[in-house]
């Protein structure tokens, strides 16, 4: 396993951390700090879903309920119920998503491959019409917005510059690492690895197959809530196209899959690579094909990804001697 | 009453028929397209293209040929490019795959075409023409679209049981080593197959061109709901993908009249959900082990 040789080198790791923390001043660029954030929210997001998807083979496209929950959740409390702080609301947010991965994942773990996935779509679509629906709570297919807010203040999560909420992000991307590894190493991550080896002969040895599945997908929608509510405040609103669409379940189990699947360092790398790349060229061949272009090279990077590097762009890395490779050039910090 | 069910019957007719060029492809190659509902978008886009050449006020039907002969050479062309090598490695890579594919098709046609809303320019009368009968009203596109999904079906029927191409691909479907020991070459029944699938699939979007304006992202909503159809009927069925097509159509159509057309999607959603609650594998589908 040189996979975990690379996320053990201690010298690649204080590289990346050093890069990160010097990045915004270095950039000076309000933008780039933010596509940085992107990135960072995207890759703790992408670890939450390997927790189910990656170490589990659980292909689910369920994400953004769990991403709209905590962020609908949060803002809602905040603009409706007298500006209720963003760290009280993820209590309730971390529970309306247990409960909701009980709802989805009750029935959906029942089935595997193909059926779980489309299951899984089924949910999310059915969770995104009921948002439209119900739009005297929710705001419709228009969202929910924060009034003008003013000032700095870590309680309501809003500041002015860019930089604390940069390192917020970071903070939290690091949290949920320590959350895959702790997994990775004990019992829930050894049952999930069985599973997804082969389910029948771990069900032979006593595992309980959609328990433990079930305790995946939760832990998994808790960190997803949390990161919605982070998500949402520095966005400043909510809509059912940004946090509840399929595309955004799918760019989610894309960065974690781009980067590699199972691997704790995987949704980072994943990230490091798709979020500025399809930012940066959103951004920049905004005037081909109205967008287009950039999704084009998006799309065509996951064709190329899945053809040649099935394993994830982490998989470059295994046959790299890192001593060779030194200190710079696995995880640098710039997007 | 019995006009919503009409309405959701016609419909149900064309969903029937992308949900079985989805299961020709999975049937044969054990491969969920998630790109399908962009294919019937390049199949619109064709119909346009092509609709140009001909002189006004024309039937776009006469364009059957060139659109499905075109997506025939595109789905050849993808196949050999990608689809080829994730065959047999997984559920998640060829999902993975597929989505990828989708996201370069729907942004290719935008770069093509742009995101505007186009249609294709057929005169009003079949547009917009409607006849009656027992008291409820038959719109003109949604009954030849409902006919020509059934003749395709009943003719995908006859293809698969009496022709030697067709039986080929049954028996690739049921066991691919045997088959091949047995003489016939897989890897070009595969190229068949996904390519009628795709032409299935431009096909539909032909016939759904006096119905509804086209954009490059249209496709999404499509594959949703054939997918939806395909596993509600039990994958690799064809008479599942008939049944699943149909129940959607009907159900979108109830929905949609009695509630709201914002959940119709809901709804489809929810009756899916809830047979493969009662019934993993599907209407019609038989329990297979995976693993």
């Amino acid at each position: 396993m040189q996979l975990t040789k690379l996320a053990k080198n201690h010298w690649v790791l204080a590289a990346f951390l050093l890069a990160c923390l010097i990045y915004p001043f270095v950039i000076d660029s309000r933008y780039l700090t933010r596509v940085a954030m992107e990135v960072f929210f995207f890759a703790a997001m992408g670890n939450a879903w390997n927790i189910i998807g990656g170490y589990g083979k659980q292909t689910s496209w369920a994400s953004s309920t769990f991403v709209a929950v905590g962020a609908y959740t949060s803002i809602l409390l905040f603009v409706r119920h007298g500006n209720i702080s963003p760290w009280i609301s993820m209590i309730p947010a971390m529970g309306l998503a247990v409960v909701l991965a009980i709802i989805i994942g009750l029935p959906c773990f029942r089935m595997r491959g193909v059926y779980f996935a489309i299951a899984t779509i089924a949910c999310t679509t059915i969770f995104r019409q009921l948002l439209i629906y119900f739009s005297d709570f929710t705001g419709g297919s228009l969202g929910v917005a924060f009034m003008i807010r003013r000032g700095n203040s870590l309680w309501n999560l809003h500041f002015d510059s860019a930089i604390p909420f940069y390192f917020i992000a970071l903070a939290w991307l690091l949290i949920t690492v320590g959350i895959v590894t702790y997994i990775e190493r004990n019992r829930l991550g050894h049952y999930l690895r069985a599973i997804c080896d082969d389910q029948d002969a771990a069900e032979s040895l006593g595992i309980k197959s959609s328990g433990v599945k079930l305790t995946a997908f939760i832990v998994s929608g808790m960190m997803l809530s949390v990161t919605g509510v982070l998500y949402v405040f520095q966005l400043g609103f909510a809509d059912p196209n940004t946090f509840a669409s399929h595309d955004m379940s799918v760019r989610i189990a894309i960065v974690a899959i781009l980067g590699g699947m199972g691997n704790k360092w995987g949704p980072t790398v994943g990230a490091l690579v798709s979020v500025p790349l399809l930012e940066l060229s959103n951004a920049y061949l905004q005037h081909i094909g109205g967008g287009g272009a950039g999704w084009v090279m998006y799309g065509l990077l996951i064709v190329i990804i899945v053809l040649f590097k099935p394993n994830g762009i982490i998989s470059i890395f295994d046959n790299f001697d890192l001593k060779k490779l030194g200190l710079g050039g696995g995880a640098s910090g710039r997007p | 009453m019995l006009q919503v069910t009409v309405n959701g019957l016609l419909i149900g007719g064309v969903y029937a028929l992308i949900a079985v060029g989805l299961t020709m492809i999975h049937g044969v190659m054990k491969i969920v397209n998630f790109a399908q509902g962009d294919f019937l978008v390049i199949g619109l886009y064709l119909t346009y293209v092509f609709y140009q050449f001909l002189p006004d006020g024309a039937l776009p039907y006469w364009l059957i040929l060139p659109v499905a002969a075109s997506m025939y050479l595109i789905g050849c062309i993808i196949f050999k490019l990608s689809i080829n090598r994730v065959i047999g490695q997984g559920d998640s890579n060829y999902i993975l795959l597929t989505i990828g594919l989708s996201f370069v098709i729907q942004n290719m046609l935008q770069l093509m075409f742009g995101a505007n809303f186009r249609s294709v320019p057929i005169s009003n009368e079949l547009r917009f023409g409607s006849f009656e009968m027992f008291g409820t009203i038959f719109t003109i596109p949604r009954v030849i679209a409902f006919c020509a999904a059934a003749l395709f079906v009943v003719f995908v029927n006859w293809f698969l049981s009496r022709t030697d191409v067709g039986r080929a691909m049954r028996a690739t479907s049921e066991n691919r080593v045997v088959a091949e020991s047995l003489g016939i070459r897989t890897s070009r029944i595969y190229v068949i197959a996904f390519a009628l699938g795709t032409m299935f699939a431009g096909v539909s979007g032909l016939l759904l061109s006096p119905m509804f304006l086209v954009f490059p992202t249209l496709g999404a909503a499509f594959s949703t709901v054939a997918m939806s159809a395909i596993v509600l009927g039990g994958l690799g069925n064809i008479k599942g993908a008939l049944l699943g097509g149909i129940i959607i159509g009907l159900v979108e159509s109830f929905v949609s009249t009695y509630i709201s057309v914002t959940v119709a999607l809901a709804g489809i959603n929810l009756v899916l959900m809830l047979v493969l609650i009662f019934r993993p594998y599907g209407l019609l589908g038989k329990r297979r082990r995976t693993a």
